[in-house]
């Protein structure tokens, strides 16, 4: 970096600036002197997706397919195009390194003819269809830019097809191999534009004694409603060992190595995660469950998912007004009423509101599900609309001391409660229950805009207009006591950083893909058994959470009790 | 959230504020790529701490202000719009395929369109917004000069 301090430039100098930035943006936009003097450096993207893979599992399955984001053949950033404005022409450079066997096929969408396209060196790959066989590195040239079309978009998907069932690689290969990485780099002409690489650890998932599994013990899941491969995390004693979180999926039965009887020397603990079943935790102190590990082998250890998934009673809030008075008057009165005002949106009436809330809802009732978090958060939400003018007035008010402070006292909306519900207002909160707040405020002052996507507190979400379809989901998982994956030091592998998520995880503080739809298991174990989760200290989720074990994990705890974040 | 708080000790009088702008120090990123990062950080993040806007707004005027007006007057670029909108389309889909197998799921209560449309006028409204912010944050000129200074898209 460096520092420089400048003082504001004198009227003449600013003026003279003015001029020479006007004509610098338009040489920009329109071109030729630009491009005959290309910049060292333009503007891209230097993406990386940083992936373990389970090595272990070519030893059951002879291939694994990894499929990462899909990537725009073009301009990916905000205003990354000076250099493309004037070349039409765009070019993907597909590079691969591997100490494993790999083939890679790059998949373009609205990509209407790939005859068009020159690949170089010729024969470095093979089209069927828009998918691109690359066996060896190839830059692909001649994708047309056109912004008034929809953007080419490329997905390399990588195969690993070192068929290792039959014992073809030793466990002392496997943790020398290096990483394989498959990388997409986009440029128009000299320009580069952004770059993808996508990297993939092979590592050890499961501790090397288990492999190859011997015949040995068993868990049996009853009543797996889902019928899906859950996943089963689990902690044993072997002849070799304690087993310290040992992932495994299966949809009723899952073998293992012989395990111990119970004793000191290590702990004994399985979660079980499966779709529409609420998580099973039967941990260390539970210690009649343990009785069915013997010393001998052809144990069954029997768990039973028959809990269904936790509901969280949601009472979700509308608060919005069609009535063009009443929004004047709000305006007024939060003008009146604060430092300064936050400007209600009138054109988000409360139909549209509550028609985006329930897409909301139900997309996050969808990734709960299907991430196996065993939480229902929509079978018992109740929508209401509230377009009265003092209700409004203290939801907004509300909002706006969280947005503005961290203000979690909810003064406002509980004044309300105290003092108006009681003289035949309509209520506006639920004590004991969650609480969202879907509001039509978009921004804070006139000058200063600052448009709101979503507030948490406990047991309270606030969701503005400004968020995506995930805003919701990603609040429900604060209240479910997850932080942002970006600002922790996960040590799942010992490599610290927020590389330990794919960028589809839903707690990313911003969308890191376009897409956010994955809690790891990590996450579903603190969801479902933290005592901080809104689960465990709003007392009306059903059925009643009074008994059952729970546990105190923070996000980066990563020991014999807490699942590390990033498991999957 | 806080950011709001670091904006509230200005005195807002009027956009010939923004004009009269900040002098102190800034910085120069070491690499375009730096500045990319920021600037999609702000514009993206959903619980917004300070440090994604001072992480922002700490690069000098001549490195971001422009491509911030260009936000504040056209929104996102057309290709970040489109790669949204493939995403929100292939999104839209998977939420019928799950209603369909899922029993109790409901489907989505809007067309797949309005489904577009619901999120990428969000997305363009917040891009928007937060490109001024950062301006107004960073300029030393007013918004009107450097919306001149824009020529209109291809």
């Amino acid at each position: 970096m460096r520092y420089s301090c400048q003082e504001p430039p004198p009227a003449t100098l600013k003026s003279v600036r003015s001029i020479l930035c006007a004509a610098s943006l338009i040489c920009l936009l329109s071109g030729n002197a630009f491009a005959q003097n290309p910049p060292e450096a333009i503007t891209g993207l230097e993406f990386g997706l940083i992936r373990d893979i389970c090595i272990d599992e070519l030893f059951v399955s002879a291939d694994i397919v990894l499929t990462p984001p899909k990537v725009p053949v073009g301009c990916t950033l905000i205003d990354c195009c000076p250099g493309c404005g004037f070349t039409p022409e765009i070019n993907v450079a597909i590079e691969l390194s591997s100490d494993l066997n790999t083939e890679v096929e790059v998949k373009f969408e609205n990509l209407a003819n790939p005859g068009l396209l020159t690949l170089t060196p010729p024969g470095a790959a093979t089209w069927a269809g828009t998918t691109l066989k690359v066996t060896r590195d190839v830059v692909v040239s001649g994708f047309q830019r056109d912004p008034t079309t929809t953007a080419v978009m490329a997905q390399a998907e990588l195969k690993f097809t070192d068929d290792l069932t039959a014992g073809g690689i030793s466990l002392s290969e496997v943790t020398s191999l290096g990483d394989t990485i498959a990388a997409l780099s986009i440029s128009a002409a000299d320009y580069p534009l952004s770059q993808y690489a996508f990297k993939y650890r092979p590592r050890l998932c499961a501790p090397e004694i288990l492999y190859p599994p011997p015949p040995g013990d068993f868990i049996s899941l009853l009543n797996n409603s889902g019928a899906d491969q859950s996943v089963i995390m689990l902690d044993a004693q072997t002849a070799a060992g304690c087993v310290d979180d040992h992932r495994s999926a299966a949809t009723t039965s899952a073998p293992y190595q012989n395990f111990f009887a119970p004793d000191v020397a290590c702990r004994n603990e399985v979660s079980v995660y499966s779709r529409q079943d609420a998580a099973v935790l039967l941990d260390n102190a539970d210690t009649g469950v343990w009785a069915a590990w013997k010393d001998t082998a052809g144990n069954v250890q029997q768990v039973d998912l028959d809990q269904a998934p936790w509901e969280m009673p949601s009472n979700v809030w509308i608060s919005a007004t069609d009535a063009d008075e009443d929004a004047f008057l709000l305006n007024l009165a939060l003008a009146a009423l604060l430092d300064f005002p936050l400007i209600f949106d009138a054109s988000n009436t409360p139909a549209m509101l509550q028609a985006r809330a329930k897409l909301e809802m139900d997309y996050a009732d969808m990734l709960f599900d299907l991430n196996k978090t065993g939480i229902d958060v929509n079978e018992q939400a109740v929508f209401t609309i509230i377009n009265q003018l003092e209700g409004m007035l203290a939801i907004y008010m509300t909002a706006l001391a969280l947005h503005a402070s961290g203000d979690c006292s909810m003064t406002q909306i509980l004044n309300y409660q105290n003092t108006i519900v009681p003289l035949g207002g309509p209520s506006i909160y639920e004590e004991g229950e969650l609480n969202i707040y879907y509001i039509a405020a978009d921004w804070i002052t006139e000058f200063f805009m600052d448009p709101i996507t979503g507030l948490e507190c406990p047991g309270v979400v606030f969701v503005g207009t400004a968020g995506n379809d995930t805003s919701l989901a990603h609040e429900l998982g604060h209240v479910f006591s997850l932080g942002h994956v970006h600002d922790i030091g996960d040590d799942c592998d010992a490599v610290v950083g927020a590389d330990d998520f794919e960028t589809n995880n839903i707690m990313w503080p911003m969308p890191a893909g376009l897409v956010r739809d994955e809690f790891t298991i990590g996450q579903n174990f603190r969801m479902s058994f933290n005592t901080s989760s809104g689960l465990n200290y709003l007392p009306k989720t059903t059925p009643a959470r009074s008994s059952g074990p729970t546990v105190s994990c923070p996000d980066d705890v990563d020991d014999e009790t807490c699942l590390c974040l990033s498991q999957r | 959230m806080s950011v709001v708080r670091v904006l509230k000790i200005k005195p807002i009088i009027s956009l010939t504020v923004l004009a009269v702008g900040m002098s102190g120090c800034c910085t120069t990123p070491a690499a375009p790529q730096e500045v990319d990062r920021a600037l999609i950080a702000w514009l993206d993040c959903g619980d917004c701490l300070d440090e994604e806007f001072k992480k922002l707004t700490k690069y000098c005027e001549k490195e971001v202000a422009s491509r911030l007006a260009l936000i504040v007057a056209h929104g996102p670029p057309p290709e970040v719009l489109q790669a949204y909108e493939i995403e929100l389309r292939a999104t839209y889909q998977r939420r019928k395929d799950y209603a369909n197998a899922t029993p109790g799921a409901d489907p989505p209560a809007v067309t797949e369109n309005e489904y577009v449309e619901i999120y990428t006028n969000s997305m363009v409204k917040r891009h928007k917004m937060r490109a001024y912010q950062a301006l107004a944050e960073i300029s030393k000129k007013d918004l009107i000069g450097w919306l001149d200074e824009i020529p209109d898209l291809p």
